[in-house]
C-alpha cells in the first residue's frame, strides 16, 4: 500500500466522517432506528402466528428463537446499509462540486472509496455491540462457542460491507442517474438476504437473487456464530463464499473506477448533478 | 512554461425528438486553441457564455481529456503524465461551491493537503499560512456554512493553493462578488504572479478585471480564438468596436436628418431617433469612433443639449469579433 493510498484513506475517512458525524445524538439515532424496524418485523409475524407460514419459520429457526433471529438478521442488515448509505452520500459530491477536486487531485482512487466506506466502520461497529451485548444479555438460551467467534462475526460483516460500500461508490462514479441503484438494490438485498426471513426457507429463484448479496452469507455466518455455537469449521462453506464474492467485488470496483475516470475525463460528467 | 497547441474538445450531447426517441449532438467545445503561459505571468481568457473557457481550464487542469492537440507543462505532456501534472496545476472557481461546508476552514485545507500526500509538518505549516494569507486567521475553526460568500472564496483560493501549484487556473474568481472582496481578490491574485512566480490563467467577464491583472490576454469565442494581445491591444480593438452615443438635439431639420441618414449608412453605422420633451434623442451604435464627426456635422444646423459616449463592453467586442471572424470565414 503506497502512503498516496493510505493518506487518501486517511483523508477521506476523517472528513467523511466529520461531514457526516457531526453530531452526538446520530450516535443515538442509529440505535432507535434498528430498534423501531425490528419490533416493526417482528410484529410483521404476529398475524401468521399458527399458520402454515409460520410453520416453516419455527421448522428453520425454532419457535423461541424467532426474535433473536429477527434481531442478528437485521443488525447485519443495518450494518450492511450503513456503508451503502455511506456510498450513496458520496454522490453528493458532484452536487458540491467537490468530486472534481477530489480527481483533480493525485489521490488514490481506491484509497478514497475506502476511506469512504471505512467512515462508518466505527458507527456500525459501536451499534452492532450494543446490540449483541443486548441480545447475550436478554436471550439466555444464546450459544458461544468461543469468545473468538464473535470476532469472526465481526469481521464477517466489516470486510463484506466494505468491499459492498466500495462496488457501490464506484458505480455511483459513472453517473449522477446511478442513484437509483441504491433502491435497486436496498430491497432484494433486505427480502432475499435473509434478513426478515430463513435463508433455506426460500424457493430456488429467491436463493439465487439472495445468494449474490454478501449480506445473504454474513447473515448466515453471524446467526450461527451467535445462535447454534458455530465453530469456523461450522461456517467454512459461508466463509468461502464470503471471499468469493468479496474478491469479486473488489475487482470490480478496480475496473469500475478506471472505466469511470476515463468516462468522466471524456464526457465531462462529473459536473454534472 | 505551459503550451497548449490546437486543444480541441467535443462533447456529445442526447437531444430528445420523441417520447422514446434521441438523436445525439455533436458539440465543439474547443477548436483548436493554442495558449502559453509563463512562470509569473497573469493571462487572460475571455470569452462569452459557452465560448469554451471552462472547458479549456479543465482540460489543463488534467479532469478533460483533450479529443485533439497536446499541452505540455514544463516539458510534462497534459496526458501520459497527468499523474505529476496533477501536482504542479490546481483550479480556483467562482461560487460558493467545492469546499465542505459542515467541516471548518482548517479540516477543509486538511482534507485536500492529505490527497496531495503533502508531509504532515510541512501542510500543518502551510495551512496556517495559507489561513494568514486570505485573512481567515479568526474563523479558520468554524463551520463553512457560518461564513459569508467573500470568505467562502477566500477559503477556495486557500484550497487551491495547498499544493502549492506552479499554475493555477482561476475559473471567474470573483463572479457575484461585492465590490470590496473582488477588489481584495485581484490583489492576492497579482501577489500570487509577481511575487510567487505563479503563472496564472484567468477567465472573466469583466474587462476592467482582465485589464488590471493580465499580462496577455487570449478572446475565444465559440471555442475559437478570436484575438489574443495585450490587454491595451485588446482595450483599443474593444473601444473601436463598439462605440455608442447618446445625443440629444433641440431640433431636427430635415435637410439635417437627410445629411445625418447618409452619414451613417457611410459609415455602417446604426441609430434610433426618438421625440422626446423638449427635443431629439438619438441612439448610435458605431464600431467606428465617429465622435467628433458627429458633434461638428450636428452643432452646425442644431443645439446639442447632451452627447454621452458610452463605455464600450466586452460583451458587445466578443460579439463583434465574432461576427467580423464569421464573416472572414463565410467569404474566404
Amino acid at each position: 500500500m503506497n502512503r498516496y493510498m493510505l493518506n487518501s484513506i486517511k483523508a477521506e475517512a476523517i472528513k467523511q466522517h466529520k461531514s457526516v458525524y457531526h453530531s452526538n445524538l446520530m450516535y443515538f439515532s442509529m440505535l432507535i432506528w434498528p430498534v423501531l424496524e425490528l419490533f416493526s418485523a417482528y410484529y410483521a409475524y404476529k398475524p401468521f402466528e399458527g399458520t402454515a407460514a409460520s410453520e416453516i419459520v419455527a421448522k428453520w429457526v425454532g419457535d423461541d428463537m424467532i426474535f433473536a433471529f429477527i434481531l442478528f438478521g437485521y443488525i447485519s442488515f443495518i450494518f450492511f446499509r450503513c456503508f451503502v448509505q455511506s456510498a450513496w452520500r458520496f454522490s453528493s459530491e458532484r452536487i458540491s462540486g467537490t468530486l472534481e477536486l477530489i480527481y483533480q487531485t493525485p489521490a488514490n482512487r481506491l484509497g478514497i472509496m475506502l476511506g469512504n466506506a471505512l467512515a462508518s466502520l466505527f458507527e456500525s461497529t459501536w451499534m452492532f455491540m450494543v446490540f449483541c451485548i443486548g441480545a447475550l444479555v436478554l436471550f439466555t438460551n444464546l450459544r458461544i462457542s468461543s469468545i473468538f467467534m464473535p470476532l469472526v462475526a465481526v469481521l464477517s460483516l466489516v470486510i463484506p460491507s466494505i468491499c459492498w460500500g466500495i462496488f457501490m461508490n464506484s458505480l455511483f462514479m459513472f453517473s449522477r442517474d446511478s442513484g437509483m441503484l441504491y433502491t435497486v438494490f436496498q430491497s432484494p438485498m433486505e427480502i432475499f438476504g435473509g434478513a426478515k426471513l430463513p435463508y433455506p426457507a426460500f424457493p430456488f429463484w429467491a436463493k439465487v437473487i439472495g445468494g449474490v448479496f454478501p449480506l445473504t452469507w454474513s447473515i448466515n455466518i453471524v446467526r450461527k456464530i451467535f445462535m447454534n455455537g458455530a465453530l469456523l469449521s461450522d461456517i467454512k462453506f459461508e466463509l468461502l463464499v464470503l471471499c468469493a464474492i468479496c474478491a469479486a467485488l473488489f475487482l470490480m470496483t478496480l475496473l469500475l473506477l478506471k472505466k469511470s475516470e476515463a468516462y468522466a475525463r471524456k464526457t465531462g460528467n462529473m459536473a454534472l448533478f | 512554461m505551459l503550451i497548449a497547441k490546437g486543444l480541441k474538445k467535443n462533447y456529445t450531447s442526447k437531444v430528445k425528438t420523441g417520447f422514446l426517441k434521441s438523436t445525439t449532438k455533436k458539440v465543439e467545445a474547443v477548436r483548436g486553441l493554442d495558449l502559453t503561459i509563463e512562470p509569473g505571468s497573469i493571462v487572460g481568457l475571455l470569452g462569452l457564455n459557452g465560448a469554451g473557457k471552462t472547458t479549456t481550464i479543465k482540460m489543463l487542469s488534467t479532469l478533460l481529456e483533450p479529443d485533439e492537440g497536446s499541452c505540455a507543462i514544463d516539458g510534462l505532456d497534459l496526458v501520459k503524465d497527468a499523474f505529476q501534472i496533477k501536482h504542479m496545476v490546481n483550479m480556483i472557481a467562482g461560487g460558493e461551491r467545492m469546499v465542505y461546508w459542515r467541516l471548518t476552514a482548517r479540516e477543509n485545507l486538511e482534507y485536500f493537503g492529505r490527497l496531495y500526500s503533502i508531509p504532515k509538518e510541512e501542510l500543518k505549516s502551510r495551512i496556517e499560512s495559507l489561513i494568514r494569507f486570505v485573512g481567515l486567521q479568526e474563523r479558520s475553526e468554524e463551520a463553512v456554512e457560518k461564513y459569508s460568500k467573500g470568505m467562502k472564496q477566500r477559503l477556495q483560493i486557500a484550497r487551491g493553493l495547498i499544493n502549492d501549484p506552479k499554475y493555477l487556473f482561476m475559473d471567474e474568481p470573483t463572479l457575484g462578488l461585492d465590490a470590496p472582496i473582488a477588489r481584495d481578490l485581484r490583489r492576492f491574485t497579482k501577489s500570487l504572479a509577481k511575487e510567487q512566480g505563479k503563472g496564472i490563467l484567468l477567465t472573466s467577464h469583466y474587462i476592467s478585471e482582465i485589464e488590471e491583472l493580465c499580462d496577455y490576454v487570449y478572446i475565444i469565442d465559440r471555442g475559437l480564438k478570436i484575438m489574443e494581445g495585450t490587454p491595451k491591444e485588446i482595450a483599443s480593438i474593444v473601444a473601436n468596436c463598439t462605440n455608442k452615443y447618446k445625443i440629444k438635439l433641440n431640433v431636427l431639420p430635415d435637410k439635417l436628418r437627410g445629411q445625418f441618414e447618409t452619414f451613417m449608412s457611410t459609415v455602417q453605422s446604426e441609430f434610433q431617433l426618438e421625440e422626446v420633451d423638449g427635443g431629439i434623442e438619438i441612439d448610435v451604435s458605431s464600431h467606428k469612433d465617429i465622435q467628433s464627426e458627429l458633434i461638428s456635422m450636428l452643432s452646425q444646423q442644431s443645439k446639442i443639449i447632451s452627447f454621452t459616449a458610452m463605455e464600450p463592453k466586452l460583451e458587445d467586442a466578443i460579439i463583434t469579433l465574432s461576427e467580423v471572424k464569421n464573416y472572414e470565414q463565410v467569404h474566404a
